[in-house]
This record gives C-alpha cells, structure tokens and sequence, in this order.
C-alpha cells in the first residue's frame, strides 16, 4: 500500500487529522514522505485532481433497468468467462 | 473420515468514502476471508482492501466497453458464486451500501440462499446516507421519493412535488443498451421533460457526488431544472429535487382521527 493510501486511510477514520490546520497537515504529510505534488492535491480538495493521483476511476454499481423483463442470452459466455478468471487466479 | 468443505459468502459495503466509511463487522469479514472479491468505486481503495487481505481480486475488469452493465454483473456474480462452490470463505465488497441501488450484491445473497450457502448480507454508508448529512435533508422533514432515472422513464410513476424527489443515476437516464458511460444531452432533456410536468422550469435542483476519498470535498451544485441537460455530469451524480409546493392537510382524514380520539 502506497504511503499516499496510508495517509489516506488514516485521514479518513481520524477526527484529529481533520481538525488540523494546513501546516500542521503538511507537517503529517511529511511524515508520510507524500510528495508535493500529493500535497498539493490533498490540500486543493479537488475530487478531480485527487482522482488523477491514484489512476482512480469511478464505476458505479448500478441497477440493470429494462423497460420490459428480458432473458439474458449471454449466460452460458458469462460462465465460460468467470470459470477463465477463476482458473487464472 | 472425509468431510467436504462447504464455501461461506459475506457480502459487505466499504462506505462511500475510502477508510472512513467501514463497519467493523464488514471489515472483519474482509480480513478474515480466504479470498475477496471487490468492486469498488477508487484505485485507491482496492489498494487498501488488498491491505487487509492480499487474496483481494477486483471485478472492475468486468466492466468493458460495448459489454451491457447487465452482463456484467452477471459475470460478477458467477464467479464470486464459484469461489464459494469451490468450498472457500469468501467475502464480496461493494462500495457504499452493497443492498442499496445494486442489483450484483442482492442476486448473490438470493442465488447463494437459494443454494443453502451460509450468507452474511452486511450494510456499508451509501451514498444516500451522506446526502442526508452533506445536504442537509432530513428524509422524515417532508418527505422524500428514491427512483433509478431509467426506472422512473419506463415508468409512470407519481410523484409529490411537496416531498423532495431524488432521482439516482440521471448520467445513465434512458440508456436501453446499458452499454453507456457517460451522459447523453438527448435524454436527460426527456427526463427533463418528464420532470417539467410536475415541476416549474426555473425550479432550482441539486447535483450532488458524495467524496469518495477524505481530503476531497463533495459535489453540491444548484441549477435550474430547464439547464440541467447541459451540466456535466458523471455516472455517480444524483439529481436532489426540493419541494416545489408546501404540504398540503389531509383535512378529512384529521377530523376522523380526531373523532376516533374523542370516542376513545
């Protein structure tokens, strides 16, 4: 796990980290050894910028909506490819 | 005397946001399995999910381009239902809440219970849950109506404009190959259509994108309902619509309850 994760993580479930002002979060960020350019980011606050730091793209996980009932005809595809994936790990 | 190793199934929500959103329970699941299966909604999150157990796999790879979204969770399930068969403890993480707005995570828990697995069906924060918060909005204030934006197009389907509408997905609106993943300005100026028939074109709604990592603030944007076709908009934006007109008393209904207590 990427030290930009860690600090991460620990922002996240870390009321302290929060409340701290920007110094005292670049000062943690040191501690981290984060990059300025992570540094940057984090402190821009900028979902977009943020994103770009970890390659994150957003999938959602939605729900299938059809007009109308269809049987799925992929089934059989859909099985050949999990039974591929599973061999595979 | 052998005995055959029967496979358990945990299906967990991580939260919205990465590291601060977890139940313990769900985090439990996650460390103890012997394989994780995870779709997740950051890089940075299946980063630190293989953290807590490295026999961590995503099923991000599912998603592909000109695949539907339905043959994709399709395969989803498939192969978490496989580990399981194969006799392992194995956990499926979704981001936010694994019940909510999420067709992958409930067909495993009925295709597992429908297999007698042993299934633990365990919720996450959603997305929901911080819009409350986020925004501001109490559920039980007015009221408040939940659609999937297709779900609500297919469908005729009555709205109270005195109770806040929040229409999920509206990036998607319309989108009957499910193949898309971006927004289409065609169809949300029909769902903008439909929205028209109950609400005045200069009534003013919300785009609202929960932040998925700590240091990233949320994504709040008022803007008139007639200009909605034309905002950017990505595949996890919600649509938060006000009340238009105040509650209106159900006089009738009060004088009965009224006569009922008197009576008693």
């Amino acid at each position: 796990m990427s030290n930009l994760i860690k600090f991460a993580v620990e922002f996240g479930s870390s009321a302290k980290l929060r409340a701290m002002s920007e110094a005292e979060l670049i000062e943690v960020m040191e501690s981290y050894e984060l990059t300025q350019e992570e540094q940057a980011a984090i402190l821009s606050r900028e979902p977009k910028r943020l994103a770009d730091l970890s390659n994150g793209d957003v999938y959602c996980v939605l729900f299938p909506e059809k007009p109308e009932d269809e049987e799925g005809e992929e089934k059989k595809e859909d099985k050949e490819e999990s039974q591929n994936f599973l061999k595979a790990i | 005397m052998h005995s055959i190793k029967s496979g358990r199934l945990s299906v967990v929500g991580t939260g919205m946001m990465l590291g601060a959103h977890i139940t313990p329970i769900a985090k439990s699941y996650i460390e103890e399995a012997d394989i994780v299966f995870a779709s997740v909604s950051h890089s940075a999150s299946e980063a630190w999910l293989s953290s807590l157990n490295p026999n961590f796999y995503s099923l991000q790879q599912f998603y592909g381009e000109g695949r539907s979204r339905e043959q994709t969770y399709a395969l989803m399930v498939e192969t978490v239902l496989s580990a399981v068969n194969d006799g392992k403890s194995v956990c499926a993480a979704f981001y936010g809440h694994p019940g909510v707005f999420a067709w992958a995570p409930h067909e495993l828990v009925r295709e597992a219970r429908r297999l007698s697995i042993e299934v633990a069906f365990e919720p996450g924060i959603s997305a929901e849950d911080c819009l409350y918060t986020d925004l501001g909005i109490d559920p039980g204030d007015v009221g408040c109506q939940h659609f999937a934006a297709s779900q609500f197009m297919y469908h005729q389907r009555r709205v109270d404009p005195s109770a806040y509408l929040v229409i999920w997905q509206p990036a998607m609106a319309g989108d009957l190959s499910m193949t898309r993943f971006e927004p289409d300005a065609r169809y949300l100026r029909l769902l903008v259509e439909l929205l028209l028939e109950t609400y005045p074109a200069g009534h003013k709604v919300v785009l609202y994108e929960a932040a998925t990592l700590p240091f990233a603030d949320m994504r709040s944007d008022e803007v008139l309902l007639e200009k909605l076709a034309e905002q950017p908009m990505a595949m996890h934006t919600t649509l938060v619509i006000p009340p238009s007109q105040p509650l209106k008393r159900n006089l009738e209904m009060i004088e009965r309850i009224k006569s009922l207590s008197e009576k008693a």
